[in-house]
């Protein structure tokens, strides 16, 4: 029997359907299009952070300028991670609960994994900018994110690859890592790669010492850096990264290992130990790296001269951080996928972005479809102290194709570091 | 081997708990006098260590010119330890201490922010002077002519301290102060001064720390809370407010510290803390009580 209660239900039922369709409309159709930006702004990640804040705005800014996408203009909503796991968790449910599906984040690996997880709860597409580690599209791997720099194993190992190469004379290397899954990984990678690639090169398998570990934040090497000179070791590699790798190299200068160590490998700190350094800088160390404007192959590319342009317009500074090129990079990549796409809904943006192919400031850039993980060139900038300002240059750019260096796809599944032997 | 690593993990520590020491020499003495344990201590030392990078640079030419550096860096971070006295902690005095440590946070927050609008963020480092900048090999230890200046420096700072408290007329003032404020007032001692006195030494120490640990570490707004946790470390062991308590406590956790690293590399860190948790059980009024502790 039908009630007046049963009427006022279903008119009830029918205008909060009709009203949520309409939320619904609003936010595909109409105004600019809202994208949650998370990195950190303060803290001790604050200088990778706003690198990466930095490219993120400028590729906005560059979308905006030619104009936009879809007809709508790109707005950014930023909130710091102050490079908390906790507090990016935060920030990503306050940016869904605003309507904004479209997210960046993790420029580090400890909020990724924080985010990776949650993307599919929001039903957000979410784009893992710096972080390197491997759980992200492997065990912790789901549709909603997409990896834009390379991980642990693809990066270190170009690494280790990258130096064996150009140094076959030093036939005896060792590590100093931080105390974690990344240190132990990216010191196991990098010593992998230089044995193989040691023998690839037709020179004798390269010597692997034990790594030496420290903690990540110490603010005291003295012990580790005493531990390496005693050691037969000619390279070295340094996982240790930020503020404390500079301590590193104050502490370590201080004894003789410059003099000792002929070649240094690290782990990505790049221009910010270069400019805390300048003339005080090891003699020859290698970074992994993204961007140099002045050294081909980015010098001959035209993205990469509009991109400086805009980073001076926009700071006033003229040494950018590589860094920046890696915050573009990942803006660059989501705003191509809702170009392709057509829309903003999340399940468009992430169908067009897995077989999606665009030309970086890096070079071309894809994503594999069975894990989302970026697919790319790895860069390693060779540092210098110099005798003018600022001090140090930077000499020349390596690079190694990840296609070549990629370890197989296992969405879901942990990476395992011996079926890649 | 053993002994050839013994002989390092001495010096080593011997020069990380001086390091602790000058940073912790002004937290103790200014807790020993107001009994306020001051969470923006750190803030002023890493003001003190931006100071002193504006006046030398990146590599100072001289000891001279470091030393002078370090010093300006102490009289200015006394002069502001002046002023915070005046406007923030003279209100503390008789407050419950949850508001001291409140308000002294706060304060540390507000000094970092300003610390980051002037300086930046980005990292800076600074190098020994060319006297102490070479290396040292003792047996198969490598240790840095810089490392045995930590040390000289921290005996140097104590000396002067303990002897200003223990043998001159001012030190034995501060210290009645220090018992009993009251007592002294009605003996014509003017409390405040001396209360005021004691914070702008305090300050003056962190600041002048800050010069002194800048080869060591990279300069960043942060650079003041890798010492003081050991700093406070060192305060609790050594008996709240006591000066050669804090000296004996830091030449432990410095030497504890450097052993971990070098015997115990995978449980790094671990060491300090349980140093920590046996002087809380064994002794938990520190190494050297203050009186009427029981």
């Amino acid at each position: 029997m039908t009630t007046r209660r049963t009427v006022l239900k279903g008119f009830v039922g029918a205008a909060g359907a009709m009203a949520g369709t309409r939320i619904n409309l609003a936010r595909a159709q109409s105004g600019p299009i809202k994208v949650g930006v998370m990195y950190a702004l303060s803290g001790v990640g604050a200088p990778v952070g706003n690198a990466f804040w930095i490219g993120t705005q400028i590729a906005a800014k560059q979308v905006n300028r030619s104009g936009g996408i879809l007809g709508r203009q790109i707005e950014l909503v930023v909130r710091d991670d102050k490079y908390n796991s906790a507090t990016s968790v935060a920030a990503a449910r306050e940016l869904a609960g605003e309507g904004i599906n479209l997210l960046i984040g993790g420029s580090q690996t400890v909020t990724a994994l924080g985010l990776a997880p949650l993307a599919p709860e929001l039903n957000a597409v979410v784009m893992i900018a710096g972080a390197a580690g491997m759980p992200v599209t492997h065990e912790l791997f789901n549709r909603n994110i997409f990896r834009t720099v390379s991980n642990n194993y693809t990066a270190y190992s170009s690494l280790g690859r990258a130096l064996i190469e150009r140094y076959p004379q030093v036939t005896t290397w060792i590590s100093v890592a931080p105390d974690g899954d990344f240190g132990r990984d990216s010191a196991r990678f990098f010593g992998d790669a230089v044995k193989k690639y040691s023998v690839k090169s037709g020179g004798k398998q390269a010597t692997v010492l034990d790594t030496i570990y420290a903690q990540a934040t110490a603010t005291d090497f003295k012990t580790q850096i005493n531990a390496v000179m005693n050691t037969e070791a000619q390279g070295l590699y340094l996982g240790i990264a930020g503020a404390a790798q500079i301590s590193f190299f104050q502490q370590a200068r201080s004894v003789g290992l410059y003099d000792k160590i002929k070649v240094i490998g690290e782990v990505g700190n790049e221009i910010v130990t270069a400019k805390a350094l300048g003339k005080n800088l090891p003699k020859d160390i290698w970074s992994v790296s993204y961007w140099n404007r002045g050294l081909e192959p980015f010098k001959s590319n035209p993205l990469s001269q509009q991109l400086y342009d805009d980073y001076v317009e926009l700071t006033g500074d003229k040494s950018p951080p590589a860094l920046v090129m890696a915050g573009h990079r990942t803006g660059m990549a989501l705003f191509e996928g809702i170009r392709k796409a057509k829309s903003t809904e999340t399940q468009a943006v992430i169908d067009a972005m897995e077989d999606m192919k665009i030309d970086t400031v890096g070079g071309p850039f894809t994503f594999r479809k069975a894990d989302h993980q970026a697919i790319c060139y790895n860069y390693f900038a060779q540092m210098q102290p110099d005798d003018v300002d600022p001090f140090y240059k930077v000499s020349q750019m390596a690079r190694v194709d990840s296609a070549e260096m990629i370890e197989p796809a296992t969405p879901g599944k942990a990476f395992d570091p011996n079926a890649v032997q | 081997m053993i002994v050839s690593k013994s002989i390092f993990v001495l010096i080593n520590g011997l020069a990380s708990g001086m390091a602790f020491f000058l940073v912790a020499a002004g937290l103790t003495w200014v807790f020993g006098i107001l009994k306020i344990l001051n969470m923006a201590h750190g803030a002023f030392f890493m003001i003190g260590a931006y100071l002193a990078f504006s006046i030398v640079g990146s590599n100072p030419e001289s000891m001279w010119s470091f030393l002078g550096a370090g010093l300006v860096a102490g009289l200015v971070v006394g002069v502001l330890g002046y002023l915070t006295d005046k406007i923030v902690l003279t209100r503390l005095r008789t407050v419950d201490y949850h508001y001291v440590l409140i308000a002294t946070f706060g304060l540390m927050l507000f000094c970092e922010g300003v610390a980051k609008w002037i300086w930046g963020i980005d990292y800076f480092s600074v190098m020994p002077p060319p006297q102490v900048d070479q290396a040292l090999k003792i047996g198969s230890s490598y240790v840095s002519g810089y490392t045995l200046f930590v040390i000289a420096a921290g005996l140097v700072v104590f000396a002067v301290i303990d002897t200003i408290m223990h043998r001159l007329w001012v030190g034995k003032i501060m210290r009645a102060v220090a018992n009993d404020p009251w007592m002294a007032g009605t003996l014509g001692v003017n409390v405040p001064a001396i209360l005021t006195i004691s914070v702008i030494a305090s300050f003056a120490l962190a600041g002048f720390a800050g010069g002194l640990l800048l080869p060591n570490q990279t300069l960043s707004i942060n650079v003041g809370s890798s010492f003081l946790l050991y700093s406070f470390l060192a305060v609790v062991i050594g008996g709240l407010g006591n000066i050669r308590g804090t000296f004996v406590a830091c030449i432990i956790l410095g030497v504890v510290e450097s052993a971990n690293a070098t015997f115990m590399a995978n449980f790094g860190g671990i060491a300090v803390y349980i140093v920590l948790a046996v002087f809380l059980v064994w002794k938990p009024n520190g190494l050297f009580p203050a009186q009427g502790s029981t």
